[in-house]
């Protein structure tokens, strides 16, 4: 017995056969068990593809809002946190003004690895990635181009000169935190400098007071788990690590934040941005050339932050404490493009 | 708006969105290739209108691209999207993963298929989307057979290795 075959079924499903033509197919499949078995599977895919593709109308359509919408303002939480992040940087900084290497600020997660052998929160991941490329795979270390890792630096090669050395870090204006904030945001602990820089390894609190920075612990509960936000001992470093930090990073980071929107956080980051694939953006920050994409999940608020460096488009992802490691992990791979 | 084109428009532009915004995930520029395509049907009014429509509508699609400005308009439409705040942010993010599950799974249909399966569900018949992609009447059948299997397979293994990597 001959079958129908795979157009014909459909043809019968989407009722495009003619009726005489019909009569005689109605009658095939009376008599034949495996054609009425295909129907009905064919039947179902088409009723599943039906309804997947009305899934993707589940997306508001934005002729409902024709105007474009400017995120919320709300209150850039995270600008403390960088300042405070900041102030540390520049302080270590400053104690090293006649180096000529200014690396990126290190991450509290490398810090905390890097100081207690392996420890890192598990709520921050760090990643470096071309601006039109994919996100790579999480790092250990993350370094980028050019310049010696921080993280294995411990004991060996003095760090390279970053790339933008000869870019003057901005100086520090109106609206930004004041010197007495920022001393008071200052962890005591901070790491012993670079054994290039002369410094004992185990002065660096000392070093620190004789720059007029305060020790105090950072004591903001939304601190937890965010863009650079070290423990007491995040900053306990090595020696070689202290002169990882940059002037330049510092300084920016010590510009106010700000709510800004989408075509602003573009132009700070030279023309794209990454966002978390099927994820709704609650907000986007600005502070300096570093722009924050603010997501709102069940534990909190994930920070997806991002500057440019050259050619790269840098970016952390931050998720808030209780957020599932592996979720996590997940949404790393989404951040496009 | 001549009378030909606003009856035009009232018959088709919904429709001829709704594909686009299924087609491309933007509804901001599902909205402006379908302005596009219309201003063309103004300037010389089709025959056939429906499959002229779509076809046009579907060529801008292939031709268009510039990632910033959908990414631009991405985060407007997130905007938009974003649910009365009765909305837990999980379910968001469920939601928003069902999406992006439905359309990787319409990304791994070739352009034909996915343009015939996108077509049928607009209720064009086998011979509007003869007409409207090029094919033969007795193709679309097979066409949409290998859609539709290929579409809920690849939804199906999207959604099994999303649960199997939580």
């Amino acid at each position: 017995m001959q079958h129908l075959d795979d157009g014909l079924i459909q043809e019968i499903i989407d009722g495009e056969i003619p009726s005489p033509d019909l009569v005689l197919l109605q009658a095939h499949l009376a008599g034949c068990d495996v054609c009425r078995a295909r129907l009905a599977a064919a039947r179902a895919a088409a009723t599943e593809a039906d309804d997947l593709l009305v899934m993707l109308d589940e997306v508001e359509p934005a002729s409902a809002h024709p105007e474009p919408v400017v995120l919320p303002i709300r209150r850039p939480h995270w600008s403390r946190n960088l300042a405070w992040a900041a102030s540390l940087v520049l302080a270590v900084g400053l104690g090293y003004a006649s180096r000529d290497v200014l690396d990126p600020i290190v991450p509290a997660s490398l810090s905390v690895q890097e100081a207690t052998g392996g420890e890192q929160p598990a709520s921050d991941i760090t990643n470096r990635a071309a601006a039109d490329a994919d996100a790579v795979g999480p790092v250990e270390e993350p370094v980028p181009p050019g310049q010696a890792p921080a993280a294995t630096t411990a004991t060996t090669a003095t760090p390279e000169p970053r790339r933008d050395q000869a870019n003057p870090p901005p100086t520090v204006g109106a609206g930004r935190p004041s010197n007495a904030e920022l001393r008071e945001q200052v962890l005591p602990q901070a790491a012993p400098p670079a054994s290039g820089a002369g410094v004992a390894a185990n002065a660096e609190g000392t070093r620190l007071r004789a720059l007029g920075v305060a020790e105090r612990e950072a004591t903001d509960p939304r601190a937890e788990g965010r863009l650079t936000q070290p423990s007491p001992t995040a900053f306990e470093r090595s020696p070689t690590q202290a002169g990882s930090l940059g002037l330049a990073d510092a300084a920016k980071a010590m510009v106010a934040a700000r709510e800004v929107d989408l075509p602003t956080a573009m132009r700070l980051l030279g023309g794209s941005i990454k966002l978390i694939d099927g994820m709704v953006p609650h907000r986007l920050d600005a502070a300096g050339n570093e722009v924050m994409v603010v997501y709102r999940v069940a534990q909190g608020e994930l920070f997806l932050s991002q500057h440019r460096d050259g050619a790269l488009l840098e970016w952390n992802l931050t998720a808030p404490p209780g957020f599932p490691t592996d979720s996590l992990a997940v949404l790393r791979t989404r951040v496009k493009p | 708006m001549t009378d030909v084109a606003a009856q035009l428009f009232r018959e088709y532009y919904d429709s001829l969105v709704r594909m686009l915004t299924r087609r491309t995930g933007d509804a901001d520029r599902a909205e402006e290739i379908a302005q596009e395509t219309f201003a063309r049907a103004v300037a010389a009014p089709p025959r056939n209108p429906r499959p002229w429509l779509f076809a046009v509508a579907l060529n801008l699609v292939r031709e268009e691209g510039r990632k910033a400005v959908r990414q631009e308009r991405r985060l407007v439409l997130y905007k938009a999207e974003q649910p009365a705040s009765t909305d837990r942010p999980d379910e968001v993010m469920e939601r928003n993963e069902r999406i992006e599950s439905v359309r990787a799974a319409l990304a791994t249909l070739n352009e034909r298929d996915r343009d015939a399966l996108l077509l049928k569900a607009e209720g064009f018949s086998y011979e509007d989307i003869a007409a409207t992609l090029g094919l033969a009447r007795g193709a679309v059948g097979t066409t949409l057979s290998r859609a539709r299997q290929r579409l809920v397979e690849a939804y199906r293994a999207g959604e099994g290795a999303h649960h199997a990597a939580s």
